[in-house]
């Protein structure tokens, strides 16, 4: 995706709107997925961010790597949803919208699926005790392997603040694990 | 390579060392006294393993699912309509400011357009009378002197009849008009 391509989506062609969002929509979603853990809710916020992205377009200095811009919008928009919903009240469980309803249709066998499912269910759970920022750096650095300067850009901290945030949520999760393990 | 006096001094508690530890920024030298540590240390070893298990299932995880492929067409078409929309409201919103600038500007020209007809109807005013005035003086300084000749009085009256078109000349042209009438309408019709 160049910059006139990025031109003509910003002066409403279609044509580059549609090949902006196939190309990108994947990445923020995978984000979206990761930071929402909830299928549905992650659609709506990566349409929502794709959405803003093209409406935006006018504001992104095409100096800059494109994705981290458009990454910026969406993890804003997944901050936001989370900090509008009411504070989880427990962490055993699936949600109303879990990992299960999207796995059936992916995998090969229902054995195969079922571990999946509770694997995404895991790593959801563990996610959940961060906060949203830390929740972000995670999903960037472990899914959309960034680098610590592309999450500064995305995050606006630098990247010492980002390794300190990195390695304490990492902190909060293994913690969590150590507890699972001794309650199983 | 690290001086191992500084080695020494390292705290393995510290938050700084283990971000260090993890990220594999440390030396060969501070690794071995690192392993050496976690041996004697049960609870820094537990610690560590929880976080590399932790990092093993984050970096193992299950990808995310796929997006199905009518998520894109809803996409671009909400994209395209907002846009639409957008530019909808702006063209109104600049429309509207054009014609808020445009009644402004005209209602002080038309304020400045009435002073202006104001001190036109002054100066004309003013120069009639002046023109008066001098016809009067002329006329006086003839009788006074007893020199008054019909030719140069005649002359002045058709000069007065000639620039002073308010009466005279409109009440003549009425009349000249007004006697063509009927000669103008046998033509047109
Ligand atoms: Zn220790």
């Amino acid at each position: 995706m160049d910059v006139d391509d990025l031109q003509l989506a910003q002066n409403g062609n279609k044509e580059a709107i549609n090949q902006m969002i196939v190309t990108y929509q994947q990445s923020v979603f995978n984000l979206c997925y990761r930071m929402l853990g909830e299928t549905t809710e992650a659609e709506d916020a990566t349409q929502e961010a794709l959405v803003k992205a093209v409406l935006n377009l006018h504001t992104y200095d095409t100096e800059r790597p494109f994705k981290p811009w458009l990454l910026r919008i969406a993890s804003n928009e997944c901050i936001d949803r989370i900090r509008r919903r009411r504070p989880t009240t427990s962490l055993d469980g699936m949600g109303e919208d879990g990992a299960w309803e999207w796995q059936a249709g992916h995998s090969p066998t229902p054995e195969a699926s079922l571990l999946q499912a509770e694997e995404q269910t895991r790593i959801r759970l563990l996610l959940e005790t961060l906060p949203p920022v830390e929740r972000t750096i995670i999903t960037l650095f472990y899914w959309e392997g960034l680098s610590y300067n592309e999450i500064g850009e995305i995050t606006g901290l630098t990247v010492s603040a980002i390794k300190s945030r990195l390695f304490r949520a990492r902190r909060v999760m293994a913690t969590l694990l150590v507890q699972e393990e001794s309650y199983a | 390579m690290r001086d191992p006096m500084q080695l020494l001094n390292l705290d393995w508690h510290s938050e700084e060392w283990w971000e260090r530890a993890f990220e594999d920024d440390i030396s060969v030298q501070e690794a071995r006294l690192w392993e050496k540590h976690l041996v004697q240390c049960a609870e820094c070893r537990r610690e560590w393993e929880a976080l590399r298990q932790l990092d093993t299932i984050l970096r193992t995880a299950p990808p995310a699912p796929m997006l199905d492929a009518s998520f894109t067409t809803r996409t671009v078409t909400r994209a395209v309509q907002k846009q639409h929309l957008r530019s909808l409201l702006s063209f109104l919103g600049s429309a509207f400011i054009i014609a808020l600038v445009a009644w402004v500007v005209l209602n002080f020209l038309g304020n400045a357009y009435v002073s202006l007809g104001h001190a036109l109807h002054v100066v004309r005013s003013e120069w009639q009378l002046l023109f008066t005035s001098l016809l009067q003086t002329v006329l006086a300084l003839f009788t006074g002197w007893k020199i008054i000749l019909p030719f140069l009085l005649g002359l002045a009256a058709l000069s007065f009849l000639l620039l002073m078109p308010n009466g005279v000349l409109a009440t003549l042209l009425f009349l000249w008009l007004s006697r063509r009438r009927p000669a103008a309408l046998a033509v047109m019709n």
